[in-house]
């Protein structure tokens, strides 16, 4: 990542989420549509500026990197998070895209952010959680093979390794007509 | 497989499958619940139940199931 704090994969541009996009994350974390699985969230830009500030202090010392996807334009689609970081592995969540994005983006922005967990910052592995009823990201997660760690009533806990990781990715890349034909 | 059988075979990719009905001319991007998801479900069930790489691009000119059918059929 150079001075400019972001880099273009899959035909994306990734930057890092500053204090200008609070608005643009608030409204998707209050969508009727993509709040159904996230812990309730204030309706209050100021809550959510002060949490990316203290998010930039996370970065900037190599714990967290919060993401915004964007186009060429700088158009605003969607957002994801690497952090708790341990030894081997990072955990990968606060996946959300807007209504009417392309519809590649959203998963070209997965790969993208989880590209940078295991290549750039060379973990192994990748940890998320999934609530049980948001089927469709489940459906999506369980197709790269992952370990199932744990489970409590409404959530599920997985583990991915690099090269469980790397098999499906590179069919996705196929049908998206990057990397691997 | 037929065209109802592939039509079934879509709809299971659907969050809310028991919930939708399809036929051969719904237009289904236009389902309240079809996401970027679904249309990664559908593809990669046409390469399972095809051995077809239908690339995103073709499959995002398809608006019917029975488009995509026909599209399978003369790829076999």
């Amino acid at each position: 990542m150079d001075e400019l704090k972001q880099f273009k994969q899959y035909g994306i541009i990734q930057r890092f989420v500053n204090e200008t996009d609070a608005q643009f994350i608030l409204s998707l974390r209050l969508d009727d549509k993509l709040s159904r699985f996230l812990s309730p969230t204030q309706n209050d830009i100021t809550v959510q500026t002060a949490w990316i500030r203290e998010y930039k202090k996370r970065e900037l010392v190599g714990t967290e990197f919060y993401f915004i996807t964007v186009d060429e334009a700088g158009e605003r689609y969607g957002v994801n998070r690497l952090y708790n970081f341990d030894n081997d592995s990072f955990e990968v969540g606060s996946w959300l895209f807007k209504n009417g994005s392309p519809s590649s983006f959203s998963i070209l922005s997965d790969l993208a952010t989880r590209d940078y967990g295991f290549y750039t910052l060379g973990f192994k592995f990748c940890r998320f959680e999934v609530k049980k009823n948001n089927i469709a990201v489940l459906n999506y997660h369980k197709k790269f093979q992952p370990e199932i760690t744990g489970e409590d009533e409404q959530t599920i806990f997985f583990r991915l390794s690099i090269d469980s990781y790397e098999i499906f990715k590179n069919k996705l890349l196929k049908i998206y007509n990057y990397g691997v034909k | 497989m037929e065209l109802n059988n592939f039509i079934e075979k879509c709809r299971e990719q659907f969050v809310d499958a028991d919930e939708i009905d399809l036929n051969e001319n719904t237009l289904f991007r236009e389902i309240g619940s079809y996401d970027s998801l679904t249309g990664m479900s559908i593809l990669f069930m046409i390469k399972d139940e095809f051995n077809i790489d239908l690339s995103e691009e073709i499959y995002k000119s398809k608006k019917t199931f029975k488009e995509i059918y026909d599209l399978i059929e003369t790829m076999k």
